[in-house]
């Protein structure tokens, strides 16, 4: 493929040829083995320019009407790419959004679903590409249109060429923008904790650090365990490391729940699902829930031992499964179990220098 | 997997004068015994085409029906919200005593209607087979913990206190107690005993041998392996969801109780 530019005659065309963008691999920590691989589409490849360019679009506060605000506004990878300590993210002029930020990594092992999208907390994108359309012109977050953000990004003489090294067009438009963006989100791999060490010791890889302690284990024991807190139903037990299923469901918050699944499937028998989040980096994503309603890991689990509504429209029949909806765990089982959640932090994650402001 | 290893054998001893190789099915309690088949001839391989039929009082299961649809042997009303499942190690067997096996599983997702068709990459031999069976879920040499990166990600473990391995089945849903509806969640998989000294962790799987299973493999060929939900709960164990309602993976009783009530869940339709 070539660039080409005519000739005063017109007869002629001096073309310079244009370099294709190299493939990028994505480095997985050897655990990963163990569960599906990345899901990479066919039509948005990895590469090294477009994950550079997809780095500078997701801190790019152009995208937003006001330009003030970026992804990372929301999206901090300070903190595993979460607004922290705010219950409800905040858009343009300060308005407050209707969901809890979600914290972003492994966003490349998302499992589809038949009949409604994979990502967001209802399920309202079936693809990276596709949630990354929807923050820019939202009412309650970006508040800009594709035209006007296509526009500045062309008249930046930063990213013409970029979008070229990317995709071998230095005409801008919205498709390729989110392309990269979801580039760079698919890169965002979170695989390394004293859990990780854990599963490596259990499975014969080499690890360095420290791996579970003995109030952990115990945590994990609670965790694992089918008549406390069988957590692991829904957020996977070892060796899966992602702590997450992904499936959408009603884990029993309120008797009559927000729609949450239903509002993309209109079906009643999906009011109050909401995507399982996973369990890793949890000391980086306060408060907790679909709507930020736990401040504390504490709360978090003082909800799932006593406080699940057993009524609630549409509960996940795996609320039942330790026998009831209350598990009464002691004092000391909810410490062992929130020092267990506090083992899945990756500080290599949030510190790694590729993830941040370019 | 044991067929694996068979395969394996095979191959140190036979290569390269038989192709096709048929192991000896007769109940072996794992015994690798093998039985090889000379062949002069290659014979050709066809290959299948298994669709999976979840029924329920002779009804296609619907899952998250408004009302109960279904009815257990002891008269218990209930709907189904999740059914999933494995089936592994699918036998063509010869009237000889030796048979054919498919060295592959199949996760079933009722969600997820792609899992309603399984088209095993190992191709079956041409030939008269007398029946077929198949495993439900996973035999000892199978059922390891952490092996199967597809079952890990749909977050399908049997947890290792439990003994390990995976679920074999997770049927969930609610049943009408009396007037009121209740969760009833049968998951099976490893049977812990844990009344004897030292705890004791038993190979939970069954051979699912449906009758009228006599199939001539002369082409590709397609067929049916229809699971009949309420079989789950009789036969010969009259199941009631008010005793064995939840939290059945830790408990012996009900883990053993699936396991005999299983052998009839299973019809094959060959057409």
């Amino acid at each position: 493929m070539a660039a080409c530019q005519k000739d005063d005659d017109s007869v002629t065309a001096e073309c310079d040829e244009l370099k294709e963008p190299t493939p990028f691999a994505l480095t997985l920590e050897p655990h990963f083995v163990y569960i599906n691989p990345p899901e990479i589409p066919n039509d948005n490849p990895l590469t090294v320019e477009g994950i550079e360019l997809g780095r500078k679009l997701f801190f790019e506060r152009k995208l937003s009407k006001n330009n003030q605000i970026s992804c990372a506004n929301c999206h901090n990878p300070a903190n595993a790419f979460n607004d922290k300590d705010r219950a409800l993210s905040r858009g343009v002029g300060g308005l407050i959004g209707e969901r809890n930020a979600m914290p972003l990594f492994n966003l490349a092992f998302t499992r589809n679903f038949p009949g409604h999208g994979a990502f967001n907390w209802d399920g309202s994108a079936n693809t990276i590409e596709e949630q990354a359309f929807i923050p820019v012109a939202h009412p309650l977050e970006m508040q800009e249109t594709w035209t006007n953000v296509v526009s500045k990004l062309q008249n930046d003489p930063a990213y013409p060429p970029m979008f070229e090294a990317a995709f071998m067009t230095n005409v801008i438009d919205s498709n390729l923008v989110v392309k990269a963006l979801a580039q760079f989100e698919r890169t965002l791999i979170s695989g390394e904790s004293k859990m990780d060490n854990e599963i490596k010791k259990e499975f014969g890889f080499d690890y360095t650090g420290p791996a579970l302690n003995q109030q952990e284990r115990r945590g994990y024991e609670i965790f694992a365990d089918n008549t406390r807190g069988d957590c692991v139903h829904c957020h996977t037990d070892i060796p899966n490391p992602l702590f997450t299923d992904f499936e959408f469901r009603n884990n029993g918050l309120d008797v009559n729940p927000d729609s949450g699944l239903a509002l993309v499937t209109k079906k009643a028998s999906d009011v109050g699902k909401f995507k399982t989040p996973s369990l890793r980096n949890l000391v980086y994503t306060a408060p907790y829930m679909h709507d930020g309603r736990f401040a504390t890991l504490e709360e978090v689990i003082n909800f799932y031992s006593d406080s699940v509504k057993a009524n609630s429209t549409n509960i996940d029949n795996l609320m039942f499964d330790r026998g009831s909806h209350i598990a009464n765990l002691s004092d000391q089982e909810k410490d062992d179990l929130v020092s267990f959640l506090r083992a899945i932090t990756d500080s290599s994650f949030v510190n790694n220098p590729d993830f941040r402001r370019p | 997997m044991k067929n694996s290893i068979k395969n394996l054998l095979i191959a140190l001893i036979a290569v390269p004068l038989f192709s096709i190789s048929f192991t000896s099915c007769e109940d072996e309690d794992d015994e690798i015994e093998t039985m090889i088949i000379e062949k002069t001839v290659e014979p050709e391989r066809y290959n299948l085409t298994i669709n999976i039929v979840n029924k329920a009082n002779g009804n296609g299961v619907v899952l998250n029906t408004t009302d109960m649809p279904y009815i257990n042997e002891a008269g218990q009303s209930f709907k189904i919200t999740r059914l999933r499942y494995l089936i592994s190690d699918i036998a063509f067997h010869k009237a000889d005593g030796s048979c054919f096996t498919i060295d592959e599983y199949h996760f079933v997702d009722a969600t997820n209607t792609t899992t309603f068709v399984f088209n095993p990459t190992t191709a079956v031999p041409e030939g008269e087979y007398t029946s077929i069976s198949f495993n439900f879920g996973f035999d000892l040499e199978d059922n390891q913990t952490g092996i199967y990166a597809d079952l890990n990600s749909a977050s399908f473990g049997w947890p290792t206190p439990l003994g390990g391995g995976y679920h074999f089945m997770q049927l969930e849903g609610i049943y009408d107690s009396s007037g009121t509806e209740r969760t009833f969640l049968t998951h099976m998989g490893t049977a812990r005993n844990n009344t004897v000294t030292p705890t004791t962790f038993e190979d939970n799987h069954f051979e699912a041998k449906p009758v009228n299973s006599a199939i001539t493999i002369s082409g590709d060929r397609a067929f049916d392996i229809e699971m009949n939900v309420e079989e789950w709960y009789t036969n010969p164990y009259t199941w009631d969801f008010n005793v064995y309602p939840r939290m059945l993976m830790p408990r012996y009783d009900p883990q053993r109780k699936l396991n005999l009530n299983g052998p009839s869940v299973f019809t094959v339709n060959i057409p």
